[in-house]
């Protein structure tokens, strides 16, 4: 026996690094779960088993990379065997790929996922250090990797219901049909729905209520800090809403839900924003990058063309952590007030930044005509009109208007067009649900060379209660060409919504080019069409 | 929940079971051991020769830092000097050995002082009691009085928040008349307004005896949780005032004691006699039967461990000296029990796996200074020693928390004693 004389203290917490890592496995575990099942159900067996495979070949490559990594490191170590084994279970990199799977669409190809993995462990993290010596979230970077360098988009087969879009995800559609700032645009999707995850979208982020329950579960456990948590959930919140009552939305609440629900936040703010080791140490500055963090959400998504903003926020929160780190130097119970000053600031000041983002985005110097068209856009939109089928399906039909328009100055200045009263549109038991509205919105759009004025054109219906029934590009802002000079091409456009498709679904026709400044004329014209429904069908709203 | 501040304190396994309200056995000894310098390292004068023969309770050493009379804990002959182990120290110096005749022939009594005395006579039978502070600092008691004519409330402190320790909660038990004729005495002198005994929760035996010999009013009974550093003056002060102070408690107005040093005052200012036996606990997973034994002041840790049933046959085994969270474990058992010293707890020692930090902030969540420990570490290792200076570990106290909480497992508290010794060093030149 030997008398040690190791330092104090000789008692120790039970809790270890590893069943940290360990509980955080099963709650990702149980997200995986969730996901797998939903596919299973709403897309078959091949998708089900397809979402079990890529997260077997996600945590296969990024233990693969610690394999690798050890290898080339350790290669004359006699006790390479050992060490590699240790890094395996000692690198905690099968969370970084869990992370990175369920960060990803259950349609993501196979090659992109082992690509992603590789990049996220291989580069992002064993590169600089291992665990605990990363200074971004491997699986942030390994998301935005793929999200550069892979195709997205969802195969025809899952394109059913609200997901008839190209994007990849919900907030795909949102940010390319009105850049996050109409409440109306997405509340074809029903909040009950998002909360429960009953929709399609990357394969962890869609429930939130289960994704609540896990947060709560690892705050209780310890295994996370709640603080990045709350207040970058809370910052987005609370901007959302300002947003929504700056821009009058009809309601505010309703908006910021949305803005929280949809798209990958709760997910990056439970698994993602929470990770020690890309995230400061002080509780102070957990509260601060929680914050920041919040606001760079925001901004981008309202202000960029990117579909979604959660994991740039959080790859550049990262980077700013060793700053905050290296400033917070005070004892916890010193400089309080000084500390509260700075997290109130920085919060006024992010709600001030997306707010006054979102007044310049929404208005600006864009012409709106509704109705007043001349022979030429006329002719286009007859066309389109003409095919029937195009525009209706098994559960809606544009037909002729049978009421009259209350404002006689919208119908002057075409009594014999088509257009001048405003279409109905009707559903299968030619019940009226809304109405059609041809907007041409014009923007000046900048090419890099030069400006110039550009119509976009669109077909919003709308229903009597102010949901977007459809919402048809009949040209996008920046075309080069003409409508018709495409037609005379010979080029095939794809205006059409598939008859079998339900028709309830914001559809992308036409030519759309130039896609972000299509997207903010799609804006303004449903913004526009709404202010006539308003004007005309009011009281209904 | 707190936003921006530390939690500072955490609950934990006390395993206070093993030796509570266990029989406190006597243990007799044939030598005592007084070493020769204090625990800052000054040298104590010797008034005896050897040779010189010696009754219990006569006064041999004298502190030269402090004035503080060391009084003989057994009768017997002065030997010659002897090198052993001091805990505090950390190395072996001559100690002074008193060959114990077993007859505990008393020498002549202190003065005795009651309520009715003046205050300054009070404070001199104090200072001359030679007390010292029995929670495990050993500061002497006395200098904590001098001057303080202003205080609010003194806080009995008998949290014992430290693992295994249960002599504070014997002793209170016992001697609860004691410690209200030692309370009241020090209230007297300094004019304290009230007084506060804090005892952590379920500790139902010592609060109902202390609890009968209350009469006053201003004298209560207050019980904390069950979390550690419960016991640390400042966590303690902050529980029960709400106050922040920055270096000494008596700057607002507050006197913090060790329950068996208020015991003692009670005992030597009443009857005379002077401390000369305490109770210590011997207890851990590696001893063979926990208990708390009384013995004279000098004598060996070796003989408790022995009469304790000595050590289980363990692969290695730490020794500690105090309580299992601050003490650092010694690599002899051959050293002197002295008036601070509460415990021996013998622990068996497993080095834990240490993992890489994964910065997850439970260091600075918890460390009941404020600090940060995993910045402090990290300036550390990169030698950065403005910064260690800058991140206040000066202000750190050792408690082991850091260390405790870690999920990696790393040797955080060691860490923060190397930064401070350095940052001391840094500060000193600066000057």
């Amino acid at each position: 026996m030997t008398l040690t004389t190791k330092a104090a203290p000789y008692v120790r917490n039970k809790k270890t690094t590893f069943q940290i890592m360990i509980e955080l496995t099963i709650a990702l575990g149980l997200v995986f779960i969730f996901s797998v099942v939903y596919s299973f159900i709403k897309l078959g067996a091949e998708y089900g088993i397809r979402a079990i495979l890529l997260m077997l070949v996600g945590v296969v490559c990024s233990l693969c990379s610690d394999v690798i990594y050890t290898f080339f490191t350790n290669k004359k170590d006699k006790e390479l065997l050992k060490k590699m084994l240790h890094n395996v279970t000692h690198n905690y990199s099968w969370v970084t790929g869990m992370i990175l799977v369920l960060c990803c669409p259950v349609w993501t190809r196979y090659y992109a996922i082992i690509a992603g993995s590789f990049f996220a462990t291989l580069i992002v993290k064993n590169l600089f250090g291992g665990f605990g010596k990363n200074i971004f979230n491997p699986a942030a970077l390994g998301r935005i990797f793929i999200a550069l360098c892979f195709d997205l988009s969802a195969p025809l087969a899952v394109r059913t219901g609200v997901d008839a879009t190209t994007g990849a995800t919900l907030t795909g559609i949102i940010n390319s049909s009105t850049g996050w700032l109409l409440d109306t645009s997405i509340s074809q999707f029903s909040l009950v729905d998002m909360l429960f995850g009953n929709y399609f979208g990357a394969m962890g982020e869609t429930c939130t209520v289960l994704l609540l329950v896990c947060a709560v579960l690892l705050i209780v456990r310890k295994d996370m800090n709640w603080r990045p948590t709350v207040f970058y959930i809370g910052t987005v919140a609370v901007s959302s809403l300002v947003i929504g009552l700056v821009l009058g939305m009809r309601n505010p609440f309703v908006y910021m839900l949305y803005q929280l629900l949809a798209g990958g936040l709760v997910f990056g703010a439970v698994f993602m924003l929470t990770d020690p080791v890309t995230t400061p140490t002080s509780p102070v500055g957990k509260v601060f990058v929680g914050i920041i963090a919040g606001l760079l959400t925001v901004v981008f998504r309202i202000a960029t063309n990117m579909p979604e903003g959660v994991v740039y926020s959080i790859a550049i929160v990262n980077l700013i952590t060793p700053a905050i780190d290296h400033l917070v130097v005070a004892r916890s119970q010193e400089h309080l007030v000084r500390k509260y000053c700075v997290t109130c600031g920085t919060l006024v000041l992010s709600i001030a930044i997306t707010s006054v983002l979102g007044l310049h985005l929404n208005g600006g110097q864009i012409v709106y005509e509704v109705n007043g068209i001349n022979k030429e856009e006329y002719e286009e939109v007859y066309f389109l009109l003409d095919q029937g089928g195009q525009l209706s399906s098994k559960n809606y039909d544009i037909k002729a208007p049978t009421k009259e328009v209350s404002d006689p100055a919208l119908v002057t200045k075409a009594q014999d067009d088509l257009l001048g009263n405003h279409y109905l549109v009707v559903d299968e038991n030619d019940n009226e649900i809304g109405v059609t509205f041809y907007v041409v919105v014009t923007q000046e759009v900048n090419n890099g060379y030069a400006t110039a004025d550009k119509k976009c054109r669109t077909l919003v219906s709308l229903g009597f209660d102010g949901s977007i029934i459809s919402l048809y590009i009949v040209l996008g802002a920046r075309t080069a060409q003409s409508f018709e000079d495409k037609v005379k091409d010979g080029l095939e456009i794809n205006y059409g919504v598939d008859k079998a498709e339900d028709f309830a679904n914001i559809e992308f026709g036409g030519l759309v080019a130039g896609a972000s400044y299509t997207a903010q004329g799609v804006q303004k014209s449903v913004a526009k069409a709404l202010e006539i429904m308003q004007a005309n069908y009011g009281g209904n709203n | 929940m707190v936003l921006f501040k530390s939690i500072g304190k955490r609950h934990l396994n006390g395993h206070k079971d093993l030796t509570l309200d266990k029989e406190v056995v006597s243990l007799e000894t044939k030598k005592v051991y007084f070493p020769t310098l204090s625990p800052n390292g000054k040298p104590i004068n010797c008034l005896v020769n050897p040779g010189d023969k010696v009754k219990v309770g006569q006064k041999i050493m004298e502190r030269t830092d402090f004035y503080v009379p060391i009084y003989a804990s057994v009768s017997g002959t002065v030997l010659e000097n002897e090198n052993i182990f001091h805990p505090v120290i950390g190395r072996d110096i001559p100690h002074l050995v008193i060959e114990n005749d077993g007859k505990y022939t008393k020498a002549k009594p202190l003065k005795t002082v009651s309520l009715d005395s003046s205050n300054e006579e009070i404070f001199a039978a104090l200072k001359e009691a030679g007390l010292v502070g029995m929670g495990g600092a050993g500061f002497p008691t006395y200098i904590k009085y001098q001057g303080q004519n202003n205080i609010d409330t003194i806080i009995v402190n008998a949290v014992e928040c430290e693992p295994f320790l249960t002599t504070d909660y014997e002793e209170s038990k016992v001697h609860a008349d004691e410690l209200l004729t030692g309370l009241r005495l020090m209230m007297k002198i300094c004019n304290a307004k009230k007084a506060v005994i804090a005892f952590k929760v379920h500790k139902h035996k010592a609060v109902e005896a202390v609890k009968a010999q209350i009469k006053e009013d201003n004298i209560e009974v207050r019980e904390v949780k069950d979390l550690y550093p419960m016991g640390w003056e400042r966590t303690l002060i902050k529980v029960i005032t709400k106050k922040d102070y920055d270096k000494l408690p008596s700057e607002i107005g507050v006197i913090v004691n060790n329950v068996q040093t208020l015991i003692n005052i009670g005992r030597t200012l009443s009857t005379g006699e002077v401390l000369v036996e305490r109770v210590v606990t011997v207890s851990g997973d590696a001893i063979n039967e926990p208990m708390n034994i009384k013995v004279r002041i000098g004598t060996l840790a070796s003989g408790l461990i022995e009469r304790a049933g000595g050590l289980k046959d363990l692969e290695e085994v730490a020794l500690i000296p105090g309580g299992p969270m601050c003490s650092k474990a010694v690599k002899t058992d051959k050293y002197a029990i002295l008036i601070p010293s509460g415990s021996i707890t013998c622990l068996e020692y497993k080095k834990l796996p240490e993992e890489p930090c994964l910065r997850c902030g439970a260091c600075t969540a918890y460390c009941p200074s404020g600090l940060q420990p995993v910045e402090i570490r990290a300036a550390h290792k990169a030698k950065d020693t403005e910064r260690v200076i800058k991140l206040g570990v000066i202000n750190c106290v050792e408690c082991g928390m850091c260390s405790y909480t870690c999920p990696s497992k790393i040797e955080l508290t060691d860490t923060m004693r190397l930064a401070k010794v350095v940052a001391r060093a840094k500060m000193a030149m600066r000057k």
